[in-house]
C-alpha cells in the first residue's frame, strides 16, 4: 500500500509540474472572427446582428488584476462610402462569461448593455486582484445599424482588442 | 476493500489529470496565435510588480529593465513591440494608446521616456524572448504618477472579402487587431494630491431593455485613483429618493477625462426627476447634484443643473454607511451558510465513518 501511495504521489506531482510548465502563460486574449450577414439595401435603416464564436482569456498568472478593451473604426468601402462606427454596438452579458479552468471567481463584464463603439477604447471586462485568474470563455454581441443612405459595396472596419495588466 | 479504494483513487486522479491537460489544449484550439508580455522579475514588497512594472524614481534617473515576450500558441508569430502612453479607457481602467498616438492626460509623452532594444520580434511556438529596455526620466518632470506601457501587437486577422457579392447588397467585413499591454508606472516623489471632478451626467439611452446614463469624470490630481459612490434619482422637489445605484469606478489616470456608463434595468415613467452623483475617493468626496431630467411620452431630456446642495454631508454619509452595513450583512449570511455546510459535511463524514466500521 505504501509503495502504491508513493507512486500515486509521484504521478500527481508530475501532472502538476507539467501543468505549471504548460501554464507559464502570459496574459492573453484569443478572439474569433466577427461576421455580419450581407445586407440587401432597401432604402430604409436596417439593423443586423454580428456573429462570433467564444473568445478566450487566459489570465492564469495575472494575480493582480487585468482588463480588456475594445475600439473600432468606421466601416469604409474605399470609395468614400462610410458607415460610422457609432452605428456599431457592443455588449457582453454577465451570463456570457464562463469558467474553463482556474479561479471560479469570474471576471466581471463592464458593459452589459449595448453601447456604440468608437475609436476610443471601452473597457468591457476586468478582474480585480484575487479574482479572474484562470481561463475564461466570453461571448460578446455585436449589433450594426446600416443607415438607409448606405451604398452597395464591401465595407471594412477594424476592431482593436487589448488586454492589459496595470493599475 | 483497500485495494478497491486505491483503484478508485487512481481512476479519479487520472480523470482529473486528463482534465488539467485538456484545458490548455482547449484554450488554444480557439485561435492559433497566443502571445503575451510580462515583467521578468518582481520587486520585494511590491506585489503588483508580478503583473506590471512599477518604479519610484527621481527626475533625471536612467535605469534598465527587461520584459519577457512569449508565444504560447501553436504557430510562429511576428509581433510589433512598442512603448505607448497610458490612457484611461471608457468605464475606467488602464489602457494604452495605439502605435505612435499620444495621450491627452498627464502621461502624455511618457512613452518617449522608454527605449526598447527591439521593435519587432519573431517567435516560434513555445518560444520566449527577453527584451531589454531603458527608462530615461526627464530632469524637469513634476511629481506624480505617470503611466506608460509596453505593447505587443499581432498583424490584423483578415477576413476574406467575397468578390461575388450581390450588386444591391452591402458586405460588412471586420478585421481584428489583438494587443497585449503591460503598464510601466513611474512614481515621481514630491507633492502628490488626489482630485476628482464629476463633469457631467447625461442620459445615453432609454429603451425597452432599460436606461443607461453616461457619467463623465476627470482626475484633476497627479495620482491615479478609483472611486465608489452612488447614482441617486429623486423626484423634482428632492423630497423622495426614487432609486439609488451603487457605483464602482475603476482606475482613472491623472489628467484623464473618462465616461462611465451606468445601466439601470428599468425604464423611467414620464415625469420630472433630479439626478445626483456622490463619489468617494482617497478619503475625499466629489458630488454633482440636481441635474434635471424630464421624460415626456417616453422621451427623456436632460435640463442641466437645476438645484445644488440637495444632500447635506450627513445625508451623504448615511448612503455610505448603509452600503457598508448591507455589505457586512451579505458577508454574515455567506459566513452562516458556509458554517452550516461545513457542519453538514462533518456530520456526513462522521456518519460514513461509522457505517464503514460496521461493515468491517
Amino acid at each position: 500500500m505504501k509503495k502504491q501511495s508513493v507512486w500515486l504521489a509521484i504521478f500527481v506531482a508530475l501532472g502538476a509540474a507539467i501543468l505549471m510548465v504548460t501554464h507559464s502563460a502570459a496574459l492573453t486574449i484569443a478572439t474569433a472572427p466577427v461576421t455580419f450577414p450581407d445586407v440587401f439595401l432597401t432604402g430604409y435603416d436596417q439593423s443586423v446582428l454580428g456573429t462570433t464564436s467564444p473568445w478566450q482569456v487566459d489570465s492564469t498568472d495575472a494575480l493582480d488584476g487585468w482588463n480588456a478593451t475594445i475600439s473600432a473604426t468606421n466601416f469604409e468601402n474605399g470609395y468614400g462610402g462610410i458607415i460610422y462606427v457609432s452605428n456599431l454596438e457592443f455588449r457582453l452579458l454577465a451570463e456570457n462569461i464562463s469558467l474553463v479552468s482556474g479561479n471560479p471567481l469570474l471576471p466581471i463584464s463592464a458593459q452589459t448593455e449595448f453601447i456604440p463603439l468608437s475609436e476610443t477604447a471601452t473597457k468591457f471586462i476586468s478582474a480585480e486582484s484575487g479574482s479572474g485568474d484562470g481561463i475564461y470563455n466570453l461571448l460578446p454581441e455585436f449589433r450594426l445599424r446600416v443607415p438607409a443612405e448606405t451604398y452597395a459595396g464591401s465595407y471594412l472596419s477594424t476592431l482593436t482588442i487589448t488586454i492589459s495588466a496595470g493599475p | 476493500m483497500i485495494r478497491r479504494n486505491y483503484k478508485k483513487t487512481l481512476i479519479f486522479s487520472v480523470i482529473l489529470s486528463l482534465l488539467f491537460f485538456a484545458a490548455p489544449v482547449m484554450a488554444q484550439s480557439l485561435a492559433d496565435i497566443s502571445f503575451g508580455i510580462r515583467p521578468t522579475t518582481a520587486q520585494e514588497g511590491q506585489e503588483e510588480t508580478f503583473s506590471y512594472f512599477s518604479y519610484r524614481v527621481s527626475p533625471g534617473s536612467v535605469f534598465d529593465d527587461a520584459a519577457l515576450v512569449l508565444n504560447d500558441g501553436d504557430t510562429p508569430v511576428t509581433l510589433k513591440l512598442y512603448a505607448a502612453d497610458g490612457i484611461t479607457s471608457q468605464n475606467g481602467g488602464t489602457d494604452f494608446t495605439e502605435y505612435g498616438q499620444p495621450s491627452e492626460g498627464m502621461s502624455s509623452g511618457s512613452s518617449s521616456w522608454i527605449t526598447l532594444s527591439a521593435n519587432e520580434i519573431f517567435l516560434n511556438p513555445g518560444e520566449e524572448q527577453v527584451v531589454p529596455f531603458q527608462v530615461n526620466i526627464p530632469a524637469g518632470v513634476n511629481s506624480g504618477q505617470y503611466v506608460a506601457g509596453l505593447v505587443v501587437e499581432a498583424a490584423p486577422e483578415m477576413i476574406n472579402i467575397d468578390s461575388n457579392s450581390v450588386d444591391d447588397a452591402s458586405q460588412l467585413v471586420v478585421e481584428t487587431i489583438r494587443r497585449v499591454g503591460v503598464a510601466i508606472v513611474m512614481d515621481i516623489p514630491g507633492e502628490q494630491f488626489a482630485g476628482l471632478e464629476i463633469k457631467n451626467i447625461s442620459l445615453y439611452q432609454q429603451s425597452e431593455e432599460g436606461t443607461t446614463f453616461a457619467v463623465e469624470v476627470q482626475n484633476t490630481g497627479n495620482i491615479f485613483l478609483q472611486a465608489k459612490g452612488f447614482f441617486i434619482v429623486t423626484d423634482r422637489n428632492a423630497e423622495r429618493v426614487i432609486t439609488t445605484t451603487p457605483l464602482e469606478f475603476d482606475t482613472v489616470l491623472p489628467g484623464d477625462t473618462v465616461t462611465f456608463y451606468v445601466p439601470r434595468a428599468a425604464r423611467f415613467a414620464d415625469g420630472k426627476y433630479l439626478l445626483s452623483i456622490v463619489l468617494e475617493y482617497e478619503g475625499q468626496r466629489a458630488t454633482l447634484e440636481g441635474i434635471g431630467m424630464n421624460i415626456k411620452n417616453g422621451q427623456p431630456q436632460l435640463e442641466g443643473q437645476i438645484t445644488e446642495n440637495i444632500f447635506t454631508p450627513e445625508e451623504i454619509e448615511v448612503f455610505f454607511e448603509k452600503a457598508e452595513k448591507d455589505s457586512s450583512f451579505t458577508w454574515l449570511i455567506i459566513a452562516g451558510i458556509s458554517f452550516f455546510l461545513a457542519l453538514a459535511l462533518g456530520g456526513f463524514v462522521y456518519w460514513a465513518g461509522g457505517k464503514k466500521k460496521e461493515t468491517v
